[in-house]
């Protein structure tokens, strides 16, 4: 089931990319590559404890 | 425009996309990406960790040299290194494999064969979405409308689809999308129309 006030966020946002597409590109992509500098920083550190690597095969796996 | 491309060249997903790519060009292996990243690269403001990309059914032979080819360009598979298992244990089981950067976790590439007719019709049908800024090939906005709403249906997938329509909404053809989503349920669903 659809949130209602997220569906909200998502049409006001589209509207937003589809009047200036690069001005929305430009807050989006700090924001995803912040999330993929964490996650990795997450990962190898995970990685690096008793049964860590183990742990991220089987996250992987999902 | 140089703003743009100062925006797409900071992105790390495109960064790792554009790489990838480069081999697959390289190797003349067609291809589309999907799904997730076609509507982050519309501005939808959410993250993911892997992005999926269909190619097309290559013998083993030409999936050892792109295996090899990748990972001389800097990428691990994560199911392994032995292109031949790669090859029969999940790509011709219709199951996806995934590669990194080396000693990275994410993002993953989530690569498989085309497996089906509507696939097939994919890869035939593949587009630029120039609106993107990306020279990449993409599946059509109808058919990743038409599998989000269809097939996946979760929350985000919804949310994806919600986006595209709004942002091509002048552009959409609905005949398409309806075609595509009867050609999803005889096909993926098992349904008839």
């Amino acid at each position: 089931m659809v949130d209602k006030q997220r569906m909200e966020f998502v049409e006001f946002w589209a509207k937003k990319c589809k009047k200036d597409m690069p001005a929305c590109l430009a807050e989006t992509t700090p924001f995803i590559n912040s999330q993929i500098t964490s996650a990795n920083k997450f990962y190898k550190k995970l990685a690096k404890t008793p049964n860590g690597k183990a742990k991220i095969k089987a996250l992987k796996k999902q | 425009m140089i703003a743009d491309r100062q925006v797409a060249d900071k992105s790390i997903l495109n960064s790792f996309v554009k790489d990838f790519i480069l081999v697959l060009d390289k190797q003349k292996i067609r291809y589309i990406l999907v799904s997730g990243f076609v509507a982050i690269s519309h501005g939808r403001s959410r993250g993911t960790e892997d992005i999926d990309l269909i190619i097309e059914k290559i013998s083993e032979k030409r999936f050892d040299e792109l295996n090899s080819a990748l990972i001389k360009a800097g990428f691990e598979c994560l199911q392994g290194k032995n292109a031949l298992n790669l090859f029969n244990d999940y790509l011709t089981d219709n199951s996806s494999i995934r590669y990194v950067r080396e000693g990275a976790f994410v993002p993953e590439m989530e690569l498989k064969f085309a497996k089906d007719p509507l696939d097939e019709n994919q890869l035939k049908n593949r587009v630029k979405l120039p609106l993107t800024g990306l020279p990449f090939w993409f599946s059509s906005i109808e058919t990743n409308i038409a599998f989000k709403e269809e097939l996946l249906k979760s929350e985000k997938d919804m949310e994806d689809a919600r986006h595209l329509r709004l942002i091509y909404s002048e552009k959409l053809d609905e005949n398409e999308i309806n075609k595509l989503k009867r050609l999803i349920r005889t096909h993926r669903l098992g349904k008839s129309n």
